[in-house]
């Protein structure tokens, strides 16, 4: 099969979907197929891959290529399930734009030229403004989103431009050091990551966008092909110490101040993309160490951040589909109504935390190594700072994480009558996020035989840790408790909740939407926070108060008045006699 | 190349045959004056695509120059050819429907052709007395047709322009005049001829300065571009399409760089690259703060312009190259918005975005051909824009100039910003209750928009080395090379 079949085959989806009326039953069926028919294509590939002699000069296909290319037909699959059972409206736009996207995410990681990346960079950013609307408020956010990918595409190709003026050529081929062309690409692989200080579309994003589709481009291709990019600008350029740490330091604020910013969110989905920036900064910290440890670590944490925040959106998105709202005040002891959601949402939560033995345990272990590593080389006091900072955030994962799954599923809540009767979990949408949460675990465990074998063969590792051991005593541990408590015939008395010795009036619901209010009540929290409210640390309002402070003194000189105008064109006219006088 | 006097003629004689047909039904059939206007502008497109990679000149009335009059084809005059016919049909295409709401469509569709016949006069003209009668035809056609609404802020509009288009007028002629007085001859080559042999004194160098205003006025570059944001607006939809189209780049940029790069050999440093980058921020910035839908395609116009000018400022065979082809595809994209705000004027009967919202609900096919033209402007892939604007910063780049590239980034980030305002306010969001009972545009109209949202995409394929060859290269030439000019007419 050839190479270039995955982009080929999406984007003739893409076409025919675009072009058929929007017959809604028929595609719900329709789209996973044709979503699994391209993991199908791609599994093939990567084991028979088959690229033409002609155009070797025009396909990367290396580990990473193949780590991510692998993972795009993972998410579209498992999101096209999920969309299928979200989305109500125009499914054959929606659909179409889906594999138009999964066709650009393709052609972003396959190029090895320069010029065909933008292009598919571009597209992708496109898809994610046109599928952001799809019944939805979010034409505000979406056009935020899209000035801040579109200008970051720009700076791609300024970065290209100055590469090109180095190598002569648009191939991505390594090339000597560059300031302003490492910037502008690391620029643009930031904002479409969600990197400090590019991340502000991302929260808008998901507060207005449908679940599935924060879940499917923020939440996880979007996360793969900045940290693609990223790791192959440092694949190709030899970067200097200085730069290295910056990039680190940067990661590092982003942990630290995402997640401290996701601990005071009140409503669901803007807390999870809090901590879908914050979890950016550690790979961008792992990445940035430049050590194989330290990148394979957040290679690996990209991959793994992708499969359990897209957990947790789809998660979400259950819960906002059966409660209509998404306010942690609102919720409240969803566990019995939605097992399934919550038991995948518990596990997602624990591996975005970091808990042994899953996924997200293993890869900050990477990183934590990465940095360590680093401390040998140059700048030790930072970067023991950065290896804090990542330490201290994952402990704050965990707290806000508590907060979430609290808010949402625990908690005596009475919801009005009959409204429980809705309260089901749909096989499409849960599907998915057991899939999702199965992986988090896999991975987890099997991570030396999926990850690290596979990509790097043998890493050396310092430190002490066999996930399959680990797994097995949790196993055998549970086992052994489970076998007791059925042996001794413990007693088990259930009572209702109760305060002061006396039940619970209805009330006194405690939400756990503000369980860390000391925090954003104590100083200096809370001034900050009141910067954040203000918005000063948004890229995007800062640049935009600043521009229509100038465009009001223009608008001002464009009084209507003939004359001023004539005498404009006097004075355009000297400056441009002067110049041509001396010339 | 005996065809070339037909570009002049056929619409010239459109024009008047139109008002004379008008007179003998009494203005009672509309459809003769549509039906005459669009098959000429449609004939005159075919024609241009036949004159691509040639070159000539053709002698009126067997009177050789430097004595007669002369008309020269080259690659730089054939490429503008071709797009300014290719507007005007879709312009007149346009019309058929929209025109429809005004009173007299007979004097609308004479002075469309008699401003065409200027454009394409102006394009091959080969001495200076014919340039300024070219652009005055043009001009005051143009002054005519945005002033066509008679109402209070349109007739404002055409005065100011006519008021600046004068000056500038009037700079050109006493600028022909003096070179008519140093050299005896208007022959345009044998003036370059004679340039090149003598100095650069104080005289031509006054000259050569009043070219520029006169042509800076015409093309709208800041701070001569004041006309500009009233008269676009102001003018019906074709023809602001016309206007910010091809209009402003026939009798400004086009003259210029004929005046600058082929008369005079003048490259002037980096200074037009200046102009150009003032005219990207303050035009891009000025749009940004517009709630006018037209005003805000206006002011767009002079920022592209910017980019336009940008190009050709570096003087490097890239960089103009680039602005070539961003003059083509502006061309494109700008007609197309131009069109689109008509549509939503023509359903809505307003320009204000404030307005509008969740259009692309009842008019899908303006509300996606108007997306397709944002993103083309704003430089996202695939649409043409994204080439042109990657071809400029290239060039910016090899030519050793990166803050010229970081400051056309910035003004295409203030380009998508506020193109994503305009989708935004105009065609995404809730649908006013009011306009639920909306229709999508009349047949011509989306034909037209749709034609031009297609060739968003199809003239990207420029870029493709034998199309590039065949159709930009030539024009490079022609600017890079002063003397491939004056060979074609001193035999």
């Amino acid at each position: 099969m050839n190479i270039f079949l995955p982009i080929i085959f999406n984007l003739i989806v893409a076409f025919v979907l675009f072009i058929t009326p929007d017959w809604k039953k028929p595609l719900k069926v329709i789209a996973p197929i044709l979503a699994f028919a391209n993991i199908v294509i791609g599994v093939y590939l990567l084991f028979n891959p088959n690229i033409p002699e002609k155009y070797t000069a025009w396909i990367l296909w290396d580990n990473l290529t193949k780590l991510v290319f692998f993972f795009i037909g993972f998410f579209g699959l498992v999101l096209s399930i999920y969309s299928a059972g979200f989305i109500k409206k125009k499914l054959n736009k929606y659909f179409s734009y889906f594999f138009l996207t999964l066709a650009s995410a393709y052609g972003i990681i396959l190029s090895a030229n320069w010029i065909v990346l933008i292009i598919f960079w571009g597209i992708s950013g496109i898809t994610l403004y046109l599928m952001m609307q799809f019944n939805s408020g979010a034409n505000l956010a979406a056009k935020k989103t899209l000035i801040i990918l579109g200008g970051s595409d720009s700076f791609l190709i300024l970065g290209v431009a100055v590469l090109y003026r180095l190598t002569g050529s648009f191939g991505i081929l390594s090339s000597t050091w560059s300031m302003i062309a490492f910037v502008c690409i690391a620029a643009a692989a930031f904002a479409k990551a969600g990197n400090m200080p590019f991340h502000i579309w991302i929260p808008d994003c998901a507060d207005k966008a449908p679940p599935p589709v924060t879940a499917f481009m923020p939440a996880s291709l979007d996360k793969l092909l900045g940290i693609y990019l990223l790791a192959r600008i440092f694949s190709i350029i030899t970067i200097p110490p200085v730069v290295k740490i910056s990039v680190m330091l940067i990661g590092s604020i982003t942990i630290i101040c995402a997640v401290f910013m996701a601990l005071t969110q009140h409503t669901a989905k803007k807390l999870l993309s809090y901590h879908a920036i914050s979890q950016v900064g550690y790979m961008v910290l792992g990445i940035g160490t430049g050590n194989p440890l330290g990148i394979a670590g957040g290679l690996f944490h990209m991959i793994n951040n992708s499969i359990y925040k897209s957990c947790l959106f789809l998660g979400t998105g259950q819960v906002e589909k059966v409660s209509k709202t998404d306010h942690l005040d609102k919720l409240g002891g969803l566990a019995k109504y939605l097992p399934i959601t919550f038991t995948s949402m518990l596990i997602a939560s624990f591996a975005i935390s970091g808990l042994p033995p899953l996924n997200g345990f293993f890869s900050k272990w990477l990183i934590y190594q990465g940095v360590l590593a680093a401390t040998a080389e140059q700048y030790p006091f930072l970067s023991i700072l950065c290896l804090l900072a990542a330490l201290f955030g994952s402990a704050l994962t965990l707290a806000s994480f508590m907060k979430l799954m609290h808010a949402l599923f625990l908690g005596a809540k009475k919801y009005p009558k009959g409204a429980e009767k809705k309260f089901k979990e749909k096989f499409s949408l849960v599907f998915p996020q057991i899939i999702l949460a199965l992986s988090c675990i896999v991975l987890g465990v099997f991570a030396f035989d999926l990850f690290i074998k596979p990509m790097y063969g043998n890493l050396t590792l310092t430190g002490l840790w066999h996930p399959k051991m680990a797994m097995l005593l949790i196993v055998v541990g549970l086992v052994l408790g489970a076998l007791i408590f059925l042996i001794s015939r413990i007693k088990i008395r259930r009572v209702k909740g109760f305060a002061g010795g006396e039940g619970l009036r209805p009330d006194m619901h405690i939400s756990g939407a503000d369980f860390y209010e000391g925090i954003e009540n104590g100083q200096p929290f809370k001034f900050i926070y009141g910067l954040a409210e203000k918005k000063l640390f948004d890229l995007y309002e800062v640049l935009k108060a600043m521009a229509f402070y100038v465009i009001k003194l223009l608008r001002y000189l464009h009084n209507g008045v003939l004359t001023n105008y004539l005498s404009w064109i006097l004075a355009g006219g000297v400056i441009i006699l002067v110049v041509i006088w001396f010339m | 190349m005996n065809t070339l006097p037909y570009f002049v003629l056929i619409p010239l004689a459109g024009a008047f045959l139109i008002v004379f047909l008008n007179v003998l039904t009494k203005n009672k059939v509309r459809v003769i004056s549509e039906i005459l206007a669009n098959m000429i502008t449609l004939a005159l497109f075919i024609m241009t695509i036949f004159m691509f990679n040639k070159s000539g000149m053709y002698v009126i009335g067997k009177w050789v120059p430097p004595l007669g009059i002369n008309l020269v084809l080259d690659g730089l005059s054939a490429l503008m050819m071709s797009i300014v016919n290719l507007i005007a049909f879709t312009a007149t295409l346009f019309s058929i429907n929209y025109m429809r709401r005004y009173t007299a469509n007979n004097y609308y569709y004479a002075l469309f052709l008699l401003m065409l016949a200027g454009m394409n006069g102006v394009l091959l003209s080969g001495d200076f007395f014919n340039l300024f009668v070219f652009i005055e035809i043009a001009s005051i056609a143009s002054y005519a047709l945005v002033g066509f609404g008679t109402e209070a802020d349109e007739l404002e509009a055409s005065f100011k322009y006519m008021v600046m288009g004068g000056i500038a007028s009037t700079f050109i002629l006493l600028a022909i005049a003096l070179l008519y007085s140093q050299f005896g001859v208007l022959n345009m080559a044998y003036i370059s001829k004679a340039i090149a042999n003598s100095e650069f004194n104080i005289l031509l160098r006054f000259t050569l300065f009043l070219f520029i205003a006169a042509f800076s006025v015409k093309a709208a570059i800041i701070p001569f571009h004041a006309w500009l944001p009233d008269a676009h607006p102001a003018a019906p939809a074709p023809i602001s399409a016309m206007l910010s189209g091809v209009v402003i780049k026939t009798l400004g940029l086009y003259a210029m760089i004929r005046v600058m790069y082929n008369i005079f050999g003048f490259n002037g440093g980096n200074m037009l690259a200046y102009m150009g980058l003032i005219s990207i921020m303050v035009g891009g910035l000025l749009a940004l703060g517009q709630m006018d839908m037209k005003r805000l395609l206006a002011y767009s116009s002079i920022s592209q312009i910017g980019y336009i000018i940008l190009g050709i400022g570096l003087g490097t065979k890239l960089g103009i190259l680039a602005a070539l082809f961003h003059l083509v595809n502006h061309s494109v994209f700008k007609s197309l918005l131009f069109m689109n705000s008509g549509s939503v004027y023509h359903r809505l009967g307003t320009r204000n975005l404030d307005e509008m919202g969740g259009l692309n609900k009842v008019m899908p096919i303006t509300g996606g051909t108007s997306l397709i033209a944002s993103l083309s402007i704003s430089g996202m892939p695939p649409f043409n824009g994204f080439f042109s604007k990657l071809l400029i910063i290239i060039a910016c780049i090899q030519s050793g100039h990166p803050i010229f590239a970081f400051w056309a980034i910035a003004g295409s980030i203030f380009t998508l910003a506020y193109y994503m305002k305009m989708q935004r306010y105009a065609f995404f969001g809730a649908l006013k209750e009011s306009y639920k009972s909306i229709k999508e545009s009349p047949f011509f109209m989306s034909v037209s928009m749709i034609i031009l949202a297609i060739l968003c995409l199809v003239t990207s394929f420029l870029l493709i080395p034998q199309l590039r060859d065949a159709v930009l290269t030539p024009a490079v030439e022609v600017i890079l090379n002063a003397d491939t000019y004056k060979a074609l007419v001193i035999k």
